[in-house]
């Protein structure tokens, strides 16, 4: 009698524990998806989840964010590198990794790809990875992760990544030309964003990377001397910027800051600066002059917080991009970056 | 190196040597008592305290005058090159440290000049703000975006000294080129709201702001960066 009694106290017990320990983890479960909807992030793919290396590899957040800092403390111009290395990653065929591909014929060998850097700190992540988690964390997470980190590094603001995404097996140089280069007018530059799901919105906002890092002359260059054939500079520069550029610019490759008045602060001078004529390049200048995008420009410039909230949006609305996800998707993880597994 | 001596160290120097001087004096006057007639001793002994009574009033006097006239040359050839030459030239003479300075330093202290007026201009714009008397929301509004501008016009002058002190001159040109521009997006704001008044203070202050930017950017137009 005594001991049915006990035992049927014992499994009463084992129950409510199992009850607690099941409603706690489903409490924290609500509470994150609450702080997703209230701070209106963009609500991950279905299959891409911001706890899918919980699991299978917790210290791979940790490793790639110690890495891109270290990097970057060495080389600061490594920072804006990487943000503008995962662009051109999730332009072409969506983020997949198919930029870090390094073989003949690749986007990454296109003429267009040339100034891109961060491919030996990514190869650095990728190996610590694989010593730590072998074949689990794919080359496109990585870049997602860095860039995040790499803004925050910049004095941007932080966002919460979602993982998930597998790594893509082509990678064709006739296609990094579709990536926006700087001479484009707004309707086109509208119509390829929309192609890959993105906004009027996200435009204006992803452009304000360029209050950091810097640009060769061969990008606008002809806004200096022969702006569409006209045999003058561009009349939306700034007489005295165009001075300046003019002496800088020596060679197609000279390096130039694309924000002039704050080059490595992560501000909304970007905005100030096309205010007063002093984008550097045509596709920035042509965000104030194109009436569709210029009260975007006017808002971001007088609301700081506005545009580090919206920026974080819209990084991870183009993170999202394309991503392959799963068997059906034929990606796969790439044990090295630079070339597709079994190759 | 009339500047390495002040007038006091001058002057001392000239008394003690106007002790040795009168007993030199007393020597000299035996000497002529023993072989000149008394006249001509007079005269020379006379004169040769004239002279000495000069040579006292132009160290004095002429320290001062020498020292302002070699290092005001500068001065005024700088301000020569700006669009207000009297603003330019006051501005830079009041400055202790302008006598001693080369162009750059002239135009570091004339950048000074324009952030001093961007700082006491955000002061001032501050103290409207939180002003119990200023009840209105738009006017409260606008006041906080122009405060934000003077700031963002102090920071740029500020990035335009450190320029300067890195001899990156097209830069220093583009930051106080901003600063120049900053205002105007204030004044544009009052444009906007018919209703409310520009205020005359804060009209005046953005008027020699913009002033003392283009002398400085005047300055440093000269050091040929193009």
């Amino acid at each position: 009698m005594k001991h049915h009694y006990c035992f049927s106290l014992f499994l009463i017990l084992v129950m409510l524990e199992l009850i607690t320990i099941s409603s706690v983890a489903y409490g924290q479960g609500n509470v994150l998806k609450k702080t997703l909807n209230s701070s209106s992030l963009h609500r991950p793919k279905a299959s891409l989840s911001i706890d899918y290396y919980h699991r299978k590899c917790p210290d791979a957040e940790g490793i790639i964010s110690q890495k891109v800092s270290a990097w970057i403390k060495k080389d600061p111009t490594l920072a804006p590198a990487i943000i503008r290395l995962h662009f051109h990653d999730c332009a072409v065929r969506g983020c997949d990794g198919s930029i870090l591909l390094n073989h003949k014929g690749s986007e990454r060998s296109a003429f267009e790809s040339r100034t891109l850097k961060g491919f030996q700190l990514i190869d650095e992540i990728k190996s610590e990875l694989e010593r730590r988690c072998p074949e689990t964390v794919s080359c496109a997470d990585i870049l997602t992760a860095a860039a995040r980190d790499a803004t925050i590094l910049a004095g941007g603001p932080f966002w919460e990544v979602p993982f998930g995404r597998k790594d893509g097996r082509t990678s064709l140089a006739r296609e990094a030309s579709m990536v926006p280069h700087g001479h484009e007018n707004i309707t086109t530059l509208l119509e390829f964003l929309q192609g890959i799901g993105l906004d009027m919105l996200d435009l204006v906002a992803l452009s304000g990377s360029h209050t950091v890092g810097r640009s060769t002359c061969h990008s606008f260059m002809d806004r200096l001397y022969n702006f569409n054939g006209t045999g003058k500079p561009d009349p939306s520069l700034n007489v005295n910027y165009l001075m300046l550029l003019r002496k800088r610019c020596k060679r197609e490759s000279d390096l130039v800051y694309l924000d002039a008045i704050t080059p490595r602060t992560f501000d909304t001078t970007y905005y100030t600066n096309l205010m007063r004529k002093v984008g550097l390049l045509s596709t920035d200048q042509s965000l104030y002059s194109d009436a569709r995008t210029a009260p975007f420009v006017e808002a971001f410039a007088t609301q700081p917080f506005l545009f580090r909230s919206q920026f974080a949006v819209s990084m991870v609305k183009l993170g999202n991009v394309g991503v392959l996800t799963g068997s059906t998707d034929k990606g796969e993880i790439r044990v090295n970056c630079n070339y597709v597994n079994g190759a | 190196m009339l500047t390495r001596f002040s007038t006091s160290h001058i002057l001392s120097l000239l008394f003690y040597s106007q002790q040795s001087y009168h007993s030199s004096q007393l020597k000299l006057e035996a000497c002529w008592n023993q072989h000149f007639l008394d006249h001509t001793h007079t005269l020379v002994m006379a004169s040769s305290k004239i002279l000495y009574h000069l040579l006292l009033l132009f160290f004095v006097l002429g320290d001062t005058r020498l020292y302002v006239n070699g290092d005001t040359k500068l001065m005024k050839k700088t301000c020569r090159h700006t669009k207000y030459y009297d603003l330019c030239f006051s501005s830079l003479k009041s400055d202790p440290t302008s006598s001693n300075a080369d162009p750059r330093g002239l135009a570091m202290i004339m950048v000074g000049v324009a952030m001093a007026n961007a700082t006491s201009t955000s002061s001032y714009l501050s103290s409207q703000l939180h002003n119990p008397a200023t009840n209105d929301t738009t006017f409260k509004r606008v006041l906080k975006e122009c405060l934000d501008k003077y700031t963002y016009a102090g920071e740029s002058l500020q990035a335009s000294v450190q320029d300067l002190a890195d001899q990156v001159y097209d830069y220093a040109y583009m930051h106080v080129s901003a600063a120049k521009d900053y205002p105007n997006v204030c004044h544009n704001l009052f444009k906007q709201n018919p209703a409310l008044v520009y205020p005359p203070e804060l009209a005046r202050r953005e008027n020699a702001l913009k002033h003392i930017c283009d002398v400085a950017m005047g300055i440093i137009d000269d050091f040929n960066w193009y």
